[in-house]
């Protein structure tokens, strides 16, 4: 037998064969036989049970983890606030060399360096809810603060009297913030402060330090001595219980307007009493679902957005029971 | 590139071109049949699982009735609603409502799956499972979602879509609420609505429970197009995950192809009669089509065994059709170079033997006749070398000697020099310098010398014509033909005569082209016998030149083939006749 025929015979039924696998098996990244892609996710804190927001972003991050057949593990810090621990625990995810990183930064600064080992390792790093001072992350994927701000300070101006602003001219609004020099406090004042402009006096920021006690101190020091104060916005959680607490003990609920920010067994119940005129609710759900499907786009070599807004809804007592609203208000099943 | 040509190398492309597009046509056609198959079955198991799981619903929601029914139906329910209007602030009320509420507890705690059960009078008055418990202040009892459905329909059921209850305060649970009226007994009339809560986790575990692949999932939708249940509701909500709630509440039950996210996805879809809920079972089709990855590899390993298996096949079934052939060639090679005592051996049992076994006999044919070819030239040299012997034939020789040494002593001076000057000539002619082939002329002349010679010693015994037409002088012809004839001729037909022999030679060109000789005596003729003998002899030496009539007539046959030959007519005591017929060849052609 002819050994030139023999080997075009051979290449020929290679071609044939290669020919099928292709017809056959069009998309192999796509088959269920696909070896997983892993990720790593590190969020804030782990305590599911007294803070809600990371439960509903490890729903999120479940989900996604489901839908885009990724092996995804999930783990942070107890407390928000251990910054050292979140940093190692960062460290030994990435010793498990991940496909890529997902991270809620516990801090703005100082996971910067954390982020250099990840570009090192070669593994794409992408950021949710809270960033991190860098230009490493491909993605930052939360909610857009100066929007919820903006937001906010609409929802305010719905609910003030028109009486009051006529009668001061313009309506004295307090912002209780929560910590000084956070960039997601600092866009959300200057949302809530960008609206406000023109339309209403913003009496001054006061900082709880993220501390209801503190907050509700603040607030009825204001209620006490600036009567012309008459609209609250409060920026997060801490704040907005605080202020809801103090408006209730002096008996104002009602006369004044208190927008909040984010939702909490207590906020609901002063939203449903009428203490808290709206509250601005992230979407964390989105925020764990889109990290984990930006992490796996980037493992397979699609574009990523540098920045995703997950979005914020502005919820009222009228709308807090609607089908949307209260999955977001009621994430997770509290008897 | 010779050898690409050959026949072994065009069968196997041949055969390689027909298998490989047969192997692809079955393997394709049997590939998507099969996949049919097992996708229909796919799609069969899913459509019979979401049937099943919508049935379990039914029921779990039929049960619920049930308790709807009993709840509404009691003693301390129906007792409640007996007291007027006026006293529904006595204590006899107040005690009843305890009652209600112990009874409502009571019946609750019979399942876990049951969130609460609450009696919403149409006063606004509302009594719940857990009588210990505050109402939320901020609920708008008679607003409550339902009410005001069964108000105006008090036959109906309602059935909510999985919300959050919150009508105990600082309760929050998911539930599904299914609500009935409650009608006194008194004026038949709406009264108020029994509602049930039901734990809303109880549906997500049965619909989680659903395997469709790895990402498929179930979903619920009442029919105004609300979701009771999908676990991808937050991504809905926020526009990052749309399904098609139209099409599958229009579609009612049955299989819908749709594409989301540039997925290819299969509903299943199922709706419930009692519950009137749809659910929907989203399967992804490339999981559902993963078997196909595997049925693919399988029929490509299948196809490369066979195909290779089939491509060998080949090999062997044209080398055993080609090898023979190539054999024949070898041996018909050998054959070319001149040997023809080959024996042809080919290895097979079809026409290629067959074909082998014509040619060997051909070859046996061609030895044969190359064999009868040597031995006629054979013939030809030894009848050749007879002729010539014939010429020095010592009895003539002697005879004319001893004429002319008998003329010489008679002094007869002229007949010796023309004796001998004839006798001269005869030997001449007759070497001819060695060519078989003389011209007509050259023969003539060559018996004129002899008949010269012969008319000397036999005197009034021997008178001769010759008669040749002018025209045939310039023929060919063989030499030594006619002489030996005319030798028979005196020596068998005329010596015993007195006298008046005449010998008469003619030859002329025939009408058909044919140079024919004849020779005629008027001797005593020859019998049939007698000239059977003559023709059996090669020679007659003690009678003459010793050339036989055989000689002659082989020769001309040999030389110019059987058409052509030697005759004679003969009649007893009148003569003889011989005739040669010869092909006319011209000296040109020679």
């Amino acid at each position: 037998m002819n050994k030139k025929i023999m080997g075009f015979l051979l290449a020929f039924s290679a071609l044939a064969a290669l020919f099928l696998v292709i017809y056959t098996n069009r998309n192999p990244l796509e088959t269920a036989d696909a070896k997983p892609l892993t990720v790593e996710v590190v969020i804030k804190s782990s305590d599911y049970e007294n803070f809600p927001f990371w439960d509903v972003v490890r729903q999120g991050v479940e989900t996604a983890a489901v839908d885009f057949q990724a092996a995804v593990s999930i783990q942070g810090p107890p407390s928000e606030t251990q910054i050292d621990l979140q940093i190692e625990m960062i460290r030994k995810a990435l010793a498990r060399r991940p496909q890529a990183i997902v991270v809620a930064a516990a801090d703005f600064k100082r996971l910067a360096p954390i982020a250099d080992e990840i570009q090192k390792a070669g593994i794409p790093l992408i950021t949710i809810d809270s960033f991190i001072d860098s230009d490493i992350p491909l993605s930052r994927i939360g909610t857009d603060n100066h929007a919820a701000g903006y937001k906010a300070g609409e929802s305010l101006q719905d609910f003030l009297q028109p009486e009051e602003m006529s009668a001061a001219g313009a309506t004295g609004v307090a912002i209780i913030s929560y910590l000084r020099d956070t960039s997601s406090q600092i866009d959300r004042e200057e949302g809530v402060r960008d609206y406000l402009i023109g339309k209403h006096t913003v009496a001054g920021t006061w900082y709880c330090n993220a501390d209801i006690t503190v907050a509700e101190e603040q607030v009825r020091q204001i209620l006490l001595e600036m009567p012309e104060v008459t609209g609250f916005v409060a920026l997060n959680e801490q704040a907005t219980v605080g202020a809801a607490r103090a408006i209730e003990a002096a008996g104002r609920s009602g006369s004044v307007t208190l927008v909040g920010f984010d939702n909490s067994p207590p906020i609901i119940q002063f939203l449903e009493n009428g203490v808290i005129q709206a509250v601005i609710v992230q979407k964390p759900f989105n925020m764990g679902y889109l990290g984990v499907k930006s992490a796996v786009d980037s493992i397979r070599g699609t574009p990523v957005d540098a920045v995703i807004d997950t979005g914020s809804v502005c919820i009222t007592r009228d709308t807090m029971y609607t089908s949307e609203n209260q999955k977001l208000l009621f994430p997770v099943n509290r008897e | 590139m010779r050898r690409l040509k050959t026949i072994q190398n065009s069968m196997i492309l041949t055969f390689t071109l027909l298998l490989l597009a047969t192997v692809l046509l079955l393997g394709t056609m049997s590939f998507y049949l099969f996949s049919n198959v097992i996708r229909e079955n796919t799609e069969k198991s899913t459509s019979q699982l979401i049937t099943q799981l919508n049935n379990v619903i039914d029921t779990y929601i039929a049960y619920m009735i049930d308790i709807a029914n009993v709840a509404a139906e009691s003693g301390p329910v129906q007792e409640l609603l007996d007291i007027p209007a006026a006293y529904v602030q006595s204590p006899e009320a107040n005690r009843l409502r305890g009652d209600v509420g112990v009874f409502f507890n009571s019946l609750r705690t019979i399942r876990n799956d049951i969130s609460a059960i609450t009696l919403i009078l149409e006063n606004g008055d509302a009594i719940t499972s857990s009588p210990e418990k505050q109402i939320n202040p901020a609920v708008d009892i008679s607003g409550i979602e339902g009410f005001m459905q069964l108000k105006a329909q008090p036959q109906s059921i309602y059935l909510s879509p999985g919300h959050v209850q919150n009508l105990i305060k600082d309760e929050y649970p998911w539930v599904i609420s299914l609500g009935r009226s409650v009608l006194s007994r008194r004026e038949e009339a709406f009264a108020g609505m029994l509602m049930v809560d039901l734990n809303y986790e109880l549906i997500e575990e049965i619909c989680m429970e659903v395997e469709l692949g790895k990402r498929g999932y179930v979903f619920l939708v009442n029919e105004n197009g609300d979701l009771v249940y999908h676990p991808r509701q937050q991504l809905i909500y926020s526009n990052l995950k749309s399904e098609y709630i139209d099409e599958v509440l229009e579609l009612k039950n049955g299989n819908l192809a749709v594409v989301i996210d540039e997925e290819d996805i299969l509903y299943t879809v199922n709706t419930s009669e009692s519950t009137g809920w749809t659910l929907v079972g989203v399967s992804f089709l490339d999981e559902i089509n993963s078997y196909k990855t595997q049925l693919s590899t399988i029929y490509i390993l299948l196809a490369l065994l066979g195909f290779s298996l089939l491509i060998l096949l080949s090999i062997i079934l044209s080398s055993r059709i080609s090898r023979p052939i190539e054999q024949l060639r070898e041996s018909m090679r050998e054959v070319e170079r001149g040997n023809f005592d080959i024996d042809i051996k080919v290895s097979s049992n079809n026409e290629v033997r067959e074909l082998a076994q014509d040619c060997k006999i051909a070859i046996m044919k061609i030895r044969d006749l190359l064999e009868q070819n040597e031995r006629e030239q054979d013939i030809k040299r030894k009848n050749e070398l007879k002729a010539l012997q014939a010429q020095i034939n010592p009895h003539f020789l002697y005879n004319t000697l001893d004429s002319i040494i008998w003329m010489a002593e008679c002094e007869m001076n002229q007949e010796v020099v023309e004796m001998t000057t004839a006798l001269a000539e005869f030997f001449r002619l007759g070497i001819s310098k060695g060519s078989e082939i003389v011209s007509v002329r050259s023969m003539i002349e060559h018996i004129r010398s002899y008949l010269v010679i012969q008319k000397m010693r036999y005197k009034d015994k021997l008178d001769y014509s010759l008669d040749i037409s002018p025209d045939i002088y310039s023929f060919r012809t063989l030499k030594l033909l006619i002489q030996p004839l005319v030798e028979n001729s005196i020596y068998h037909g005329l010596k015993e005569k007195e006298a008046g022999g005449i010998i008469k030679i003619r030859g002329r060109l025939s009408a058909d082209r044919r140079l024919v000789f004849e020779v005629e005596d008027n001797g005593i003729g020859i019998s049939e016998e007698s000239f059977e003998q003559l023709m059996r002899n090669r020679s007659d030496l003690k009678t003459g030149s010793g050339i036989g009539l055989r000689n002659v007539q082989e020769r001309i046959k040999l030389f110019f083939g059987d058409q052509y030959g030697l005759v004679y007519k003969s009649v007893v005591g009148k003569g003889t006749i011989f005739t040669i017929t010869l092909p006319a060849i011209e000296q040109e052609q020679q």
